[in-house]
């Protein structure tokens, strides 16, 4: 145990010394940049002083859980607890892999922007914030410090219109979207007298929300279901991954939804737990809109980055229904699934983006036909990750699916996990298709790849993902187990045990 | 119910924690499997690499034997009081369903595990001079190895989950092997119908394991055998229906009728496969699981006496087939089968011991009689190869007067024929006679087993005389290869001849392993006195009144001279008339003619169940279900409807910003609704 006093500077430091560390990576680069900004090379060059700056930053992490960190007194400003570390690591592996895979990418597509790497690692420390909040002014400036450097970041294609298209949408709505979250923390702050989750949860305890709270969390809803992609407040999302540049895209449909996702699983698990018949139902709604638009929508998209884009709306519908019964197993199930999700969805992008050409608006299951006679290996990597997103039993993504339906069932919500199932089974409508072009199609004579080659560090990150996905798809005991410990750290009531795997 | 069952039944099968060898038992199982890993990659990556392939081949079966010896030895030193489990891994944990990958180290294990890894090696060794020339040599020792890695856990595995996993892989193993060769369409029908053939089988044992799970909650073999007792009636309607559905995987498994068809025909495979496979050890898998779960079946005599049924009829019937064949290897299989019948015999008789003391010789002379056939098969084929004949290298009617080629292989062949046939004293007298007077004994309690014995012994007749008939055939008389082949006949290697050396010797001894009390030297039974342990429970249950004094001698006399009988005269018929070639030899009429189609048992088969099958899943299941109704109305209609739905979805993505926020707007004042209510 390692007690840390919030109250006072240093205490803080230590506390948010990850982040602190990926704020100074960030700067580093940008210092880089002012003296080498002019070849592949120097944007090479950005993108390892990046990844080298996330290696502190996991390695203050990895100190601050083993030794077990905990607030003295009461909680403040940010959390210390088991759940933010896994966040924390989420979001950090979200982000190696995203910069791992865009050396390769940024080369192929002749974007020498060092600038790049910098963006990326100010949004990783908006995330982290974010999913480690314990005050609702921390989240929010989080939220910001991500946004705006994501909105840069689906922009990054300068000579493409669609990625300026993308990124004036998302903005534009995003702005949209930040006013009603901050209207929604104003309210509750109203209503509580609190901007401390903690602190707002103690105040509601046992008692009614007030209207004004209830409004305040209704608010604080609709943004956050902005962010995570929900419908019906998703229409920016296929418009914006179509036009950002494919590892952008990948980081959207991972870091974000994810750092969401967690801040979301916080609020409502820390701050209105006694409130939950008010948000159930909304949640419930929210997930099963999510869960069939995103799935039926899918069902007729040509281009797989647009697939790929309802299928991330549909994954949202999923990870609601996941924190829906507001239980220890409902957190657990939410990291369980994230990190697959995650761990699948940075491979698949990662496969897309050396599957893209010229802009890469125009991959269709034509543009994978036959890809398993010419790239064997490749073909192996998308068949797992399509199979794990669709929830097929020796992937990481059946444990995912598997953890939720017992969250839920747990829970005797049967409807939602019977509109889960029915949906997944739905969603098999357009992930088989690309196995299937992939090996039962033929290529005729033109290379899939059209010459391009898969870079060894995008060989390596799919690799490892693909790796994973199956080795936890296969013995997922360890980690479910650390799931609901982890989640236990948030919540302490309700379901100690996954129904079916584990213990 | 089943809640309260669960809270009725407390008690676990007792068990004692593994020290000492027994918690390496797992090696094992890994040194194949690591075999199988290195083999595996030799064959994708270096297939000519053979010397390697050898070593690493029969070096990890070696190590597996002397696994399986230690922990024996540390057995014998100390004899544990309960089953030792070793469990590696929760496997599958639920609520109220906690399933471990744990192995079971008790005195019935440990018989098989010496007999896997101790015969494996030998046949692996053989093996190796066997396959050398072939092309897929490294894929071949790859496959061999998993099946033993497989084998093992079928034999080890302490609840039937795991006992399953062997079951499967062995099966799976099975028909890699038998379409070996699958550029060979034959070939590969063969390992398609023991695919399909055990697929009946395999349904049985897994809803033998819900029922018993809805009754026991539990699938551990020794929590099962505790709980079983006090839970159901003896005789019940569960206890029968439990018992014959895991009956119907061993029938299955060990080719028993009516799925017996696969067997003969899996003798495409190499030679040593069959050796191994399918004659001492997969085969033999049913047997096993009798034996393990023999409270099971001792507590459903009807069971038994179907159990013990179906081997005797088997027992004669494939008898009666192996009479007229002329391939050298299905006249084995068929003696396979027919033996197989004896072990159920056994085991359905409640004489567990006995049929595990069958499989046990049995897996000597049987593995030495199809090495034996392979040394043959090996010269025949370089023979006919040399000369670039075409004609049938295991057509026991091309063959004759090896004797002179092959003494070795002649003489070695000899002791198993008389082994198999019964001669006193050696194995297969012993175990074959304990079983038949254990079905005479029981006699007193159902006159049905006194038909059952009749059946046996009738069996044993035709036994003697199809292996004289064999004998005679290949190596005695004139050779019929054809003066040029001739010449290239020759003994075979002695790395292939060593193995066949070591089996002859078991062959001829192996019955010193449970010699009965008459027998003037000891020690008296001592694998009767080993498996007390295990079968205890299930002996107080079906206790077998086995004969003794005048009537014993008579029984035994009775064998003997019956015995004696079957090979005289399958000596002096065989030899009576010259025996064309299979080039010149005119039709079988007849009931001989019969016997030679297998009494059309594959074409009944045929014309009955697979042709209308295939017809009914042409017409109705293809055609009408799925392409109409499946494809047509549901699988098209419904994603029709997915997808007018989804195009609606994609119209409304229009990419007009105003109306996306339109849309945000609906939502949001929707969901103010919905919290404010």
């Amino acid at each position: 145990m390692m007690p840390i006093d919030l109250q006072t500077p240093s205490g803080v430091t230590l506390a948010l010394l990850p982040e602190i560390l990926v704020c100074a990576g960030a700067m580093l680069v940008l210092m880089v940049n002012a003296w080498k900004h002019h070849t592949g090379a120097d944007s090479r060059l950005a993108g390892k002083v990046a990844l080298a700056s996330l290696i502190p930053a996991a390695a203050a992490l990895a100190w601050l859980w083993a030794g077990g960190a905990e607030p003295e007194g009461r909680p403040f400003m940010v959390a210390l607890d088991g759940f933010r570390f896994a966040s924390l690591a989420l979001i950090l592996i979200a982000t190696a892999a995203t910069i791992l895979l865009s050396f390769g990418y940024l080369e192929r597509e002749g974007l020498i922007a060092p600038e790049y790497y910098s963006l990326l690692l100010f949004a990783a420390s908006g995330m982290m914030f974010m999913a480690g909040a314990e005050d609702l002014m921390v989240l929010f400036l989080g939220l910001e410090v991500m946004s705006v450097s994501v909105y840069v970041l689906a922009g990054f294609n300068r000579g493409s219109i669609f990625s300026a298209e993308a990124a004036l949408k998302y903005f534009l709505v995003g702005a949209f979207a930040s006013a009603f979250l901050l209207y929604g923390i104003a309210l509750l702050w109203g209503a509580t007298g609190q901007t401390g989750l903690s602190g707002i949860g103690e105040r509601l305890a046992g008692g009614e929300l007030p209207l004004m709270g209830k409004l305040g969390l209704g608010l604080l809803l609709i943004g956050m279901g902005f962010k995570v992609a929900a419908v019906p407040f998703h229409m920016w999302a296929p418009d914006v991954y179509d036009g950002s540049p494919t590892p952008i895209a990948g980081f959207m449909a991972t870091g974000v939804k994810a750092a969401g996702f967690l801040a979301l699983v916080r609020i409502l698990y820390v701050a209105v737990p006694d409130a939950a018949s008010t948000w159930q139902p909304v949640v419930a709604a929210l997930a099963v809109a999510s869960m069939v638009v995103g799935n039926l929508v899918a069902l007729s998209q040509r281009s797989l980055k647009r697939m790929l884009a309802y299928s991330s709306i549909a994954h949202a519908g999923y990870l609601l229904t996941a924190l829906w019964p507001g239980t220890r197993l409902g957190a657990g199930a939410v990291v369980i699934y994230l990190a697959a999700y995650v761990l699948t969805t940075v491979a698949a992008f990662g496969i897309l983006g050396v599957l893209g050409k010229g802009g890469e608006r125009d991959v269709t299951l034509d543009s994978v036909a036959g890809l398993s006679k010419r790239h064997p290996w490749l073909a192996f990597a998308l068949t797992v990750c399509m199979l794990s997103l669709l929830g097929f039993p020796g992937t990481f993504g059946f444990v995912g699916k598997w953890a939720i339906l017992s969250g839920v069932v747990g829970a005797r919500h049967i409807l939602l996990a019977v509109i889960l199932v029915v949906t997944s089974l739905i969603s098999a409508g357009y992930y088989l298709p690309v196995i299937m072009a992939a090996y039962m199609r033929d290529a005729g004579a033109e290379d899939p790849l059209g010459g391009r080659r898969f870079d060894r560090a995008g060989v390596v990150t799919v690799a490892v993902a693909i790796t994973v996905i199956l080795v936890l798809g296969v013995l997922p005991g360890s980690v479910l187990n650390s799931a609901i410990e982890i989640a236990g750290t948030l919540v302490r009531t309700g379901g100690s045990s996954l129904v079916g795997i584990g213990r | 119910m089943t809640f309260s069952l669960l809270a009725a039944l407390p008690q676990v099968g007792e068990m004692t924690v593994a020290t000492g060898a027994a918690r390496w038992v797992w090696l094992a199982v890994a040194f194949p499997l690591v075999g199988f890993l290195v083999n595996g990659a030799l064959a994708l990556k270096r297939p000519e690499a053979k010397t390697a392939v050898s070593v690493v081949g029969t070096g990890v079966l070696l190590a597996a034997f002397a696994v399986a010896a230690t922990v024996f030895v540390q057995l014998r030193g100390h004899p544990p009081d309960a089953p030792i489990i070793v469990s590696l891994w929760s496997w599958i944990v639920s609520t109220g369903m906690d399933i471990q990958f744990a192995f079971q180290v008790d005195q019935l294990s440990v018989v098989m595990l010496l007999v896997v890894t101790g015969v494996g090696s030998l046949i692996h060794i053989f093996s190796v001079g066997y396959m050398r020339a072939d092309a897929g040599y490294a894929r071949y020792f790859a496959y061999l190895n998993l099946f033993v890695a497989f084998m093992l856990v079928l034999v080890l595995g302490s609840n039937l989950p795991v006992l399953f996993i062997g079951w499967e892989g062995v099966g799976l193993c099975s028909y890699l092997l038998i379409s070996f060769w699958y550029g060979d369409k034959a070939n590969a029908d063969a390992g398609k119908k023991a695919f399909l053939v055990n697929r009946i089988g395999d349904l049985g044992v897994l809803i033998a394991m819900f029922l018993l799970w809805w009754q026991v909650r539990s699938l551990e073999f020794v929590t099962i055998a505790a709980r079983v007792p006090g839970t159901l009636p003896v005789d019940g309607g569960i206890i029968i229906a439990i018992t014959l559905f895991l009956f119907l995987g061993c029938v299955g498994k060990s080719a028993q009728i009516p799925l017996y068809t696969w067997l003969p025909d899996a003798m495409a495979g190499p030679t040593p496969v069959s050796a191994l496979i399918h004659a001492a050890t997969m085969v033999t898998a049913g047997v096993y699981l009798v034996a393990r779960n023999s409270v099971l079946f001792a507590m459903a005599p009807t069971t038994s006496m179907v159990v013990a049924g179906i081997g005797a009829l088997t027992a004669l019937f494939a008898a009666s087939i192996g009479l007229r064949q002329y391939d050298i290897k299905k006249v084995l299989a068929y003696s396979t089968v027919s033996q197989l019948g004896y072990m159920f015999l056994a085991v359905g008789t409640g004489a567990y011991v006995a049929g595990v003391f069958h499989l046990v010789t049995h897996a000597f002379f049987k593995a030495l009689l199809f090495l034996g056939s392979g040394s043959v098969i090996h010269a025949m084929h370089h023979a006919y190869h040399a000369t670039h004949s075409h004609e049938d290298a295991q057509d026991m009617r091309n063959m004759g007067g090896l004797r002179k080629y092959m003494p070795w292989t002649f003489g070695l062949m000899l002791i198993a024929t008389l082994a198999i046939a019964g001669v006193a004293p050696l194995s297969g007298f012993f175990s074959k006679d304990e079983i038949l007077a254990a079905a005479f004994g029981r006699g007193e309690t159902h006159k049905i087993w006194l038909l059952f014995w009749g059946m046996g012994l009738a069996a044993a007749l035709m036994t003697a005389y199809y292996m004289m008939r064999l004998m005679a055939m290949t190596f005695l008389g004139d050779n019929r290869t054809g003066a040029k082949e001739r010449e290239h006949l020759h003994e075979a290697p002695w790395i292939m001849t060593g193995p066949l050396v070591v089996l002859g010797l078991l062959s001829l001894i192996g019955g010193v392993i449970n010699l009965p009390a008459f027998f003037p030297a000891g020690p008296h039974h001592v694998l009767d006195g080993w498996l007390e342990p295990v079968v205890a429970a299930a002996s107080r249950l079906m206790p077998v009144a086995m004969p003794h004094g005048a009537t014993e001698w008579a029984l035994i006399g009775g064998a003997v001279t019956i015995a004696a009988v079957g090979l005289v005269l399958g000596w002096k018929l065989t030899l009576a008339n010259p025996i064309p070639t299979a080039h010149d030899a005119p039709e079988d009429t007849g009931f001989a003619r019969v016997l030679f189609r297998k009494y059309y048992v594959d074409e009944i088969y045929d014309a009955l169940i697979v042709r209308p099958l295939v017809a009914f899943s042409r017409v109705v299941l293809w055609k009408g279900v799925d392409q109409g109704l499946i494809d047509g109305v549901g699988a098209n209609g419904s994603a029709g409807l997915a997808r007018a739905l989804g195009w609606i979805g994609s119209r409304l993505q229009t990419g007009q910003l105003g109306f996306y926020v339109v849309v945000f707007l609906i939502g949001a004042v929707w969901l103010l609704r919905t919290v404010a209510q």
